[in-house]
C-alpha cells in the first residue's frame, strides 16, 4: 500500500514538475542531487553542467551564511535576478532544482 | 672530564632563589650540585678547585631510575635539560634536589678521574624534562665510550633542617611563652649583626664553561591540521547532527613546509554518508574563509550503483518553485487582492469613475475544466484558502464530481482536488476542526474530507448510514453545539435536502442524524388564502402522502440567535423554523415564485435577510415581515447565488445566470451598481465576497472561479442607514397592503408588479 502512496506521490510530482516547465515564461529547469550530477534537465548539456557546478557554489555559501548568522535557521530559497531571466534555487536534503524564468516585461 | 652543558649556570640561579617563608637551612645545598664536573682551576701551577662538599656516593643510591615525568610545570623543575629549554619553577616551592647538590658528582679533587658513568647519572638526576624520552642516548661529540643509556628522573626532596612556622590561635594556653620566644627571636636576629656568635661570609659558586653540542635525530614530521567550526557547525555537532564527516586525508606524513604539493580537502557529502560527530576537516592551512566546496564525487559511488531518481524527495522543493514561479507571473495581481499596490504601475489604467469590478485573475485548471461550479466556501482558519464545488445543477447531465481547494498562491493548480462519484452541489468547512471539508452530493450523500491530504476517498460518509438523504443536498453548515456525551466533537453539520429534510449529523464514530425538521407543503388556510386560484388545486393534492413534504434548496441560519434558521424551499416559500422545534414552522414567508436558490441573513444588520429565486428576483425581508421589502430585479434569469458584502451594510452581489451584479441600496435599487456580463459560453453560477480582500469571487460554468477587485468602494454604509431605507420602501408597502401581498403571490413574473420605488 505505501509503494502506491508514494508512486502516486511521485505522479503528483511529476505533474508539478510538468507545470513549472510549461509555466509562463520559463526557459529551463534542472534538478541536481548532491554529488553533482543531475537529474532532470530542459536544457543542454553544456550550460548545465556549468550551471550546476557554480549554483551549487553559490548555494552553499549562502546557505552556510544563512546558518552562521542563526543555527537554526537554515536555507529555502534563492533567486538571483539579472539583466536577462531569474534564476530560482530551492536547495533540499538531497536535491538542488533550479529553474530559469524570464524576466516579466511590463 | 666532560662537562656537560648548561646545567651548571641554571643550578647557579638556582641556589640563590630561596623559599620563602620556610626556614629550611638548605646550607649544604649550596653546594653546585649538580655539576658534573669542575671546570679545573688551575693557578700558579696549582690545582684550587673548590673541593666538594658532600660526598656524592652518599646519595647515588638514592637516585630512582624513574620515569621522567613530563609534567614539569606543576614541579619545581630542576635544572639541567639536555637540550635549552626554559625551566619553570615557582618561587614559593622548595627546591627539591638542592639539597643533594652535587650528590652524584664524585668527591675529591680528583675531577679529571670522573668516570664517565658518574657524569652520565648525574645526568640522570638532574631531572624533570619536558618530553625527552627515556632511552635517549647522547652521542658524544668526542667519539668517547658509550654511553648507556640515562634515566632522568627527580630525586627525593632530603630535608637538612626544616623548621616549619605554625600559627597558634591567640587564645591558646601556652601563647605566652610562645610570644617570648618569637620576641626573644627577633632580639637575636637584631644582634646578629655585632654579635660574636655569627658570622657573615659571601660564598661564590663556579660558573662552568658552556659547550655546544650537536645532536642528530631522526626528522620530525609536522602536520598540520585545521577545523573549521563556524557557528552552524558548533550548532549541528551539538546536536549530534553534524553532516559532513571527515575528510579523507591524503597527506598524513607532509610536513607544513610542502605548500604547494597540497591538494584540496575532499569533502564528501552524499546521501550515503553516515552521521559523525565532528567538525570540518580540511588539510587547507590557508584562510579558512576560502575553503572551497568541491564537487567531489563521493566515495560511495563506485561501490553503489547510483540511486534512480525518486521524484518524491524534492516534493518540497517543487511546491515551493510552483507557488515562486506563480508569484513571479502573478505579483501584481496578488498584490491587488491583497490590497496593496502593484509594484508596476500598469500603463492601461482604466479610470473607473464609480464602483467597478475588475478581473483580476481566475482559478482555473484543465482537471477543472468544463465543469460547473456548484458551491464556493472560504475556509475558517485560513482565508486564502477556498473550496469549489464541481457539478452540474441538472440531473441529466450528471457526471463526475470534484472538489477542489484552491490557494492564492497558486492559480493555476489547486492545493487539493477530490474526484467525488457524482456532482458536489455543497461544500462547508468546519469552523471548529478547520482542516475538515465537508462535500454535499448530488445523489444525497455527504462526504467529509480531511484536506490535510489530498486523499480521494472521505473521512466520512454517510453512504451506508439509514438517515442518508435520497436527494440531491444542496447545503452545508456546520454547528458549534454542546457536546452532549463526551464523544461528541462539539460540532454538528446541518443539511438540507430535496428529500425535504433538513438534517443534523452528528459525527461520532461514523455520522448519525437526527432531524431538525421534515419540510411539509404548507396546508394552512393562512397561505391557501394567500395563494391564487391556481395554487389551490395544487394544495388539494397536495394532501396526498407523496407530495407532503417539499424540497429543501437552502437554508441558513441567523447569526444572532443560533436557534433560528431560514429554509428556502421549491415553491418559492421561506419557512423560519428553530433549532429545537421539528414540527412547526415559525413563520413563513412567501413572495417569490419561483424556487429559492438561496438565503442569506444580513451579517451586519438584525433581522434583515435576501432571498434570491429562479423567478428572476432577489427580495429583501425583514424578520416579522410577511412580504419582501425590496425586491430587486433587473435581468430574465435565475439568480444563482446572492452574497452579502461583509462590510457594507447595503451592498451585496449577485449571481444572474448572465452576469455579475453588484447592488447598493442606498444609491439604487432599481438597477445594480456595476454589472459583469458573462461571456458568450460562460454563465456564473455562483458568487462568494472574499474574507480578507476588497474582491468578489464567481463561479461560471466552465469551471473557473474569476476573482474581481471591487475598484472605487464608497464609505461602508453602516447598518442604520439600511434600516432606513427599508423602512421607506415598506412605508409605501403598508398603505395597500392586501392588495400587494395578493400581487406578490401571483404567479406571474415580477416585473409586473409595481413594487418598488426609487429612491
Amino acid at each position: 500500500m505505501s509503494s502506491t502512496v508514494v508512486s502516486t506521490q511521485q505522479a503528483e510530482i511529476e505533474e508539478t514538475m510538468k507545470r513549472i516547465q510549461t509555466h509562463k515564461g520559463v526557459h529551463g529547469f534542472v534538478v541536481m542531487s548532491n554529488d553533482g550530477s543531475f537529474v532532470r534537465s530542459t536544457i543542454d548539456n553544456s550550460t548545465t553542467m556549468s550551471l550546476t557546478g557554480l549554483i551549487r557554489t553559490l548555494s552553499d555559501k549562502a546557505k552556510s551564511c544563512v546558518r552562521d548568522l542563526d543555527p537554526q535557521n537554515d536555507l529555502t530559497f534563492l533567486r538571483i535576478r539579472t539583466k536577462k531571466q531569474e534564476i530560482l534555487v530551492a536547495p533540499d536534503k538531497d536535491y538542488l532544482t533550479i529553474v530559469l524564468q524570464a524576466n516579466e516585461q511590463h | 672530564m666532560k662537562v656537560l652543558s648548561n646545567s651548571l649556570s641554571y643550578c647557579n640561579t638556582k641556589q640563590r632563589c630561596y623559599s620563602s617563608g620556610a626556614t629550611r637551612k638548605t646550607a649544604t645545598a649550596t653546594a653546585p650540585r649538580t655539576t658534573r664536573g669542575f671546570p679545573k682551576l688551575i693557578e700558579n701551577d696549582q690545582d684550587v678547585t673548590p673541593k666538594r662538599l658532600i660526598d656524592p656516593e652518599q646519595y647515588y643510591n638514592k637516585v630512582k631510575d624513574s620515569v621522567l615525568t613530563h609534567d614539569a610545570s606543576s614541579t619545581p623543575s630542576e635544572i639541567g635539560y639536555s637540550t635549552v629549554q626554559p625551566q619553570v619553577f615557582s618561587a614559593t616551592k622548595s627546591m627539591i634536589g638542592l639539597s643533594h647538590g652535587g650528590a652524584p658528582n664524585s668527591h675529591g679533587t680528583d675531577a679529571e678521574s670522573f668516570p664517565s658513568d658518574h657524569d652520565n647519572d648525574q645526568l640522570a638526576q638532574s631531572d624533570a624534562m619536558h618530553g625527552i624520552p627515556d632511552e635517549e642516548s647522547l652521542t658524544s661529540m668526542d667519539g668517547e665510550t658509550p654511553q648507556p643509556s640515562l634515566t632522568l628522573s627527580e630525586t627525593e626532596t632530603i630535608f637538612i633542617l626544616s623548621m616549619d612556622s605554625c600559627i597558634v590561635a591567640e587564645d591558646a594556653t601556652d601563647v605566652e611563652t610562645i610570644k617570648q620566644q618569637n620576641e626573644r627571636y627577633i632580639e637575636l636576629c637584631k644582634s646578629r649583626q655585632g654579635s660574636d656568635l655569627f658570622n657573615e661570609r659571601g660564598m661564590n659558586t663556579f660558573n662552568s664553561t658552556v659547550k655546544n653540542k650537536e645532536i642528530q635525530c631522526e626528522r620530525i614530521n609536522s602536520q598540520s591540521r585545521e577545523a573549521y567550526a563556524s557557528t552552524a557547525d558548533m550548532y549541528d555537532s551539538e546536536r549530534g547532527e553534524s553532516k559532513i564527516i571527515l575528510s579523507t586525508n591524503t597527506h598524513e606524513t607532509q610536513t607544513i613546509d610542502d605548500g604547494p604539493l597540497r591538494t584540496d580537502a575532499t569533502r564528501s557529502v552524499g546521501s550515503g554518508i553516515d552521521k559523525s560527530h565532528g567538525t570540518r576537516l580540511s588539510d587547507q592551512s590557508i584562510d579558512e574563509t576560502m575553503r572551497k566546496p568541491i564537487v567531489a564525487k563521493t566515495t560511495n559511488t563506485e561501490t553503489e550503483l547510483p540511486e534512480t531518481f525518486d521524484s518524491s524527495k524534492i516534493a518540497t522543493i517543487a511546491f515551493v518553485m510552483e507557488r515562486i514561479l506563480n508569484l513571479n507571473t502573478n505579483q501584481g495581481k496578488q498584490a491587488v487582492y491583497r490590497g496593496l499596490t502593484p509594484l508596476d504601475k500598469e500603463e492601461k489604467g482604466i479610470t473607473y469613475a464609480g464602483l467597478a469590478l475588475d478581473k483580476l485573475f481566475a482559478y482555473s485548471a484543465d482537471i477543472t475544466s468544463n465543469k460547473n461550479v456548484s458551491a464556493l466556501t472560504w475556509n475558517q482558519k485560513n482565508p486564502d484558502l477556498l473550496a469549489v464545488g464541481y457539478g452540474p445543477f441538472e440531473y441529466n447531465d450528471q457526471r463526475d464530481g470534484l472538489v477542489c481547494c484552491w490557494s492564492l498562491k497558486n492559480q493555476d493548480f489547486p492545493e487539493r482536488f477530490y474526484h467525488t462519484p457524482c456532482a458536489a452541489t455543497a461544500v462547508a468547512f468546519s469552523s471548529k476542526f478547520p482542516s475538515l471539508l465537508a462535500v454535499g452530493l448530488f445523489d444525497g450523500t455527504v462526504n467529509v474530507y480531511n484536506v490535510q491530504n489530498n486523499n480521494d476517498t472521505p473521512l466520512l460518509d454517510t453512504e451506508e448510514v439509514p438517515g442518508k438523504h435520497t436527494a440531491p443536498v444542496w447545503q452545508l453548515c456546520w454547528l458549534g453545539v454542546e457536546k452532549s456525551r463526551d464523544d461528541d466533537t462539539g460540532e454538528v453539520l446541518m443539511s438540507v435536502s430535496t428529500d425535504g429534510r433538513v438534517t443534523q449529523w452528528l459525527l461520532r464514530k461514523g455520522f448519525e442524524s437526527n432531524d431538525y425538521i421534515r419540510l411539509k407543503r404548507i396546508l394552512s388556510k393562512q397561505t391557501v388564502q394567500r395563494r391564487d386560484g391556481g395554487k389551490e388545486q395544487k394544495i388539494s393534492k397536495s394532501e396526498n402522502l407523496l407530495y407532503r413534504s417539499s424540497g429543501g434548496l437552502c437554508f441558513d441560519i441567523c447569526p444572532d440567535d443560533k436557534m433560528i434558521y431560514l429554509c428556502g424551499t421549491e415553491e418559492g416559500l421561506i419557512h423560519q423554523c428553530s433549532l429545537g422545534n421539528n414540527e412547526q414552522y415559525l413563520d413563513t414567508y412567501s413572495g417569490h415564485s419561483g424556487p429559492i436558490y438561496r438565503l442569506a441573513w444580513s451579517p451586519l444588520a438584525k433581522g434583515v435577510f435576501l432571498s434570491s429565486s429562479a423567478d428572476w428576483t432577489v427580495s429583501l425581508w425583514v424578520v416579522g415581515r410577511p412580504q419582501p421589502c425590496i425586491t430587486f430585479a433587473s435581468r430574465k434569469k435565475p439568480v444563482f447565488d446572492i452574497c452579502w458584502s461583509p462590510k457594507s451594510a447595503t451592498m451585496f452581489c449577485c449571481a444572474n445566470e448572465e452576469a455579475v451584479e453588484v447592488w447598493d441600496i442606498s444609491k439604487n435599487t432599481l438597477e445594480p451598481v456595476d454589472v459583469i456580463t458573462a461571456g458568450q459560453q460562460q454563465i456564473f453560477t455562483s458568487i462568494t465576497y472574499s474574507p480578507n480582500s476588497e474582491c468578489v469571487l464567481a463561479g461560471t460554468n466552465i469551471g473557473a472561479v474569476v476573482v474581481y477587485n471591487l475598484k472605487n468602494l464608497p464609505e461602508p454604509a453602516t447598518v442604520d442607514q439600511l434600516m432606513e431605507i427599508i423602512k421607506q420602501q415598506t412605508q409605501h408597502l403598508s398603505l395597500p397592503e392586501d392588495g400587494t401581498s395578493k400581487a406578490i403571490a401571483n404567479m406571474k413574473p415580477k416585473e409586473n408588479i409595481p413594487m418598488t420605488h426609487g429612491k
